[in-house]
C-alpha cells in the first residue's frame, strides 16, 4: 500500500513537471510565431524560474555530496549520469525562457511606440511584465534622447516631435493578418472567412491561416501555433 | 534637388544593415540635411510674408497665391521627409548597437587593432549580424545611447538571474562540446577545472562555462 502511495505521488508530480515542460515549450512557440506580442506568462515563468533554482541548488548540493564522498566509492556512475541528465534539463529549459524572453524583447523594440501607446490606455494589463514595462519605457527614453541629441534639436520647432500627424503614420505595428501556421487541440471552432466562406477546424488538424482569425483562440489554447 | 542628401543617407544605412559592424556616422550628410531643412524653414517663412503682402493688397490675385501655396506645400512635404530619413537612418543605427550590446563583447576602440570575430559556421545569425562595433565610428550621442543601454540591460538581465539571457539561441544539443582555440588568451577557470587558451589546442568543456569565450572568438565549436 505505501509503495503504491509513494508510486502514484511519484507520478503526479513528474506529471505536473511534463505539463509545466509543455505548456513553456507551448508558450514560447506561439510567442515566436504570433506577429504581435502575446500576454506575458507570469505564473508559468514564475513556477518555471524556481523549478530552475532549485534544481540548480540540487545539482550544487550533490556536487558537493560527491566531493566529499568521492574516495569512499559511494559514487557510482550512475550518480554522475543522473547528475548530467539534470544539466541537461537545466540547460533545455533555460534555452526556452531564453528563447521566450528574447523574442518578447524583439517585438518590444520593433513596435515600442505601439505598445507604449496601449499601456498608457490600459494600465493594468497583463500584456508586459514589470520587467518589461521598465524595460520598453526606458529604451524609449534612450531613442528619444538619442534622436534629439542627434539631430531633432536642431531642426525647426515644429518638425520636433516624434508624434506629428502628417501625412503616414510613423508608429509601426504589428502585421496581425500575417499567416501562421496553427495547430488545433479542440473541436468545433468555426473560422469565418471573406467571401461568407466558412472553414471548421478539425481537432489535431494542421492549417495556415490569417493570424487576425485565430488570435483569441489562441488565448484560450484551443489552437497553438507551430 | 531637394532630398537628395536624404537618399544617400538611406542608401548609406541600407549598406550599414548588411555589415557585421556599424559603419562610421555620416556627420557631414547629416549636417547638410539639416541646413536643407533650416532652408527650406526659412523659405516657409518668407512665402507666408508673401502671402501676407499678397492679401494686404487686396487684390485677389488666384494665379499668383496657387504659386505660393504650391511651393508651401513642397517645402513643407521634402521637410518632413528629410526628418523621416533622418529617424530611419538612427533607427538602424540604434538597432545595430542593440544587437551587438546582447554579445557581450567589448567595443575596439582604435582601428588598426580591430579583431574580426568569425562566426561558427553552424552560426545560423546569417552574415548581417553585428559582431564588431568600433567606439570612433559612432557620434557622440550613439556611444552614449550604446553605454546606457548596456546599463539597462545590465538591469534587465539581473531579474533573471539563473538565465543566461544573452546566451546561444540556438536549441542546446549536448552540454559538453570540443572547441578549438583560435587565439591565445589567458588561463580560464571552471567547475570542472582549468585550461590555458593557446591557439590551435582543443578541450571538451561544458558548453555554458564557454560560451562567452566562443561569442568573443577565442573558440570555436567543433
Amino acid at each position: 500500500m505505501e509503495v503504491d502511495d509513494i508510486l502514484r505521488d511519484f507520478e503526479k508530480s513528474t506529471q505536473k513537471d511534463q505539463d509545466l515542460y509543455k505548456s513553456l515549450t507551448t508558450a514560447m512557440l506561439n510567442e515566436r510565431m504570433a506577429p504581435e506580442l502575446l500576454p506575458y506568462q507570469q505564473s508559468l515563468l514564475e513556477d518555471v524560474l524556481s523549478k530552475i533554482s532549485s534544481q540548480q541548488q540540487f545539482l550544487l548540493d550533490s556536487h558537493e555530496y560527491g566531493d566529499i564522498n568521492i574516495d569512499s566509492g559511494i559514487i557510482t556512475s550512475d550518480f554522475k549520469l543522473q547528475l548530467m541528465i539534470i544539466e541537461t534539463d537545466i540547460e533545455r529549459l533555460n534555452y526556452l525562457v531564453r528563447s521566450y524572453l528574447r523574442v518578447r524583447l524583439s517585438k518590444i523594440d520593433k513596435f515600442s511606440i505601439h505598445y507604449i501607446d496601449m499601456i498608457s490606455t490600459n494600465r493594468d494589463s497583463k500584456l508586459l511584465s514589470f520587467e518589461e514595462q521598465s524595460y520598453i519605457s526606458r529604451h524609449f527614453k534612450l531613442m528619444t534622447d538619442l534622436y534629439n541629441g542627434s539631430f531633432l534639436k536642431k531642426v525647426p520647432q515644429d518638425l520636433a516631435y516624434l508624434d506629428t500627424d502628417s501625412g503616414i503614420s510613423m508608429i509601426v505595428k504589428p502585421e496581425i493578418d500575417q499567416l501562421v501556421f496553427i495547430k488545433v487541440n479542440k473541436g468545433d471552432i468555426v473560422l469565418e472567412l471573406e467571401d461568407d466562406d466558412e472553414l471548421e477546424l478539425i481537432p489535431g488538424g494542421i492549417y495556415i491561416v490569417k493570424y487576425s482569425l485565430v488570435r483569441r483562440y489562441v488565448d484560450i489554447g484551443d489552437i497553438e501555433l507551430i | 534637388m531637394f532630398g537628395e542628401s536624404a537618399n544617400k543617407l538611406i542608401l548609406d544605412s541600407r549598406r550599414t544593415n548588411n555589415l557585421p559592424e556599424v559603419s562610421l556616422y555620416q556627420t557631414e550628410l547629416i549636417g547638410d540635411i539639416l541646413r536643407e531643412i533650416n532652408d527650406l524653414d526659412k523659405d516657409m517663412e518668407y512665402l507666408q510674408q508673401e502671402t501676407e503682402a499678397l492679401m494686404s493688397q487686396g487684390e485677389d490675385n488666384e494665379a499668383n497665391r496657387k504659386i505660393i501655396e504650391c511651393q508651401q506645400f513642397a517645402a513643407r512635404l521634402t521637410m518632413i521627409r528629410n526628418k523621416r530619413c533622418l529617424l530611419a537612418y538612427e533607427r538602424a543605427r540604434a538597432n545595430k548597437i542593440d544587437e551587438f550590446c546582447w554579445l557581450n563583447v567589448d567595443p575596439t576602440n582604435d582601428l588598426t587593432s580591430k579583431t574580426s570575430i568569425s562566426l561558427s559556421k553552424n552560426s545560423s545569425l546569417g552574415t548581417n549580424f553585428t559582431t564588431s562595433l568600433s567606439l570612433d565610428n559612432l557620434s557622440h550621442p550613439e556611444q552614449e545611447y550604446y553605454r546606457q543601454y548596456q546599463e539597462l540591460l545590465v538591469d534587465y538581465k539581473s531579474k533573471f538571474s539563473d538565465i543566461d539571457l544573452s546566451g546561444d539561441l540556438e536549441p542546446p544539443t549536448n552540454i559538453f562540446i570540443d572547441v578549438r582555440v583560435l587565439k591565445d588568451g589567458g588561463e580560464v577557470q571552471t567547475e570542472y577545472g582549468v585550461f590555458n587558451l593557446i591557439k590551435d589546442s582543443q578541450f571538451y568543456v561544458r558548453k555554458s562555462d564557454v560560451e562567452r569565450l566562443i561569442q568573443q572568438g577565442y573558440l570555436e565549436e567543433l
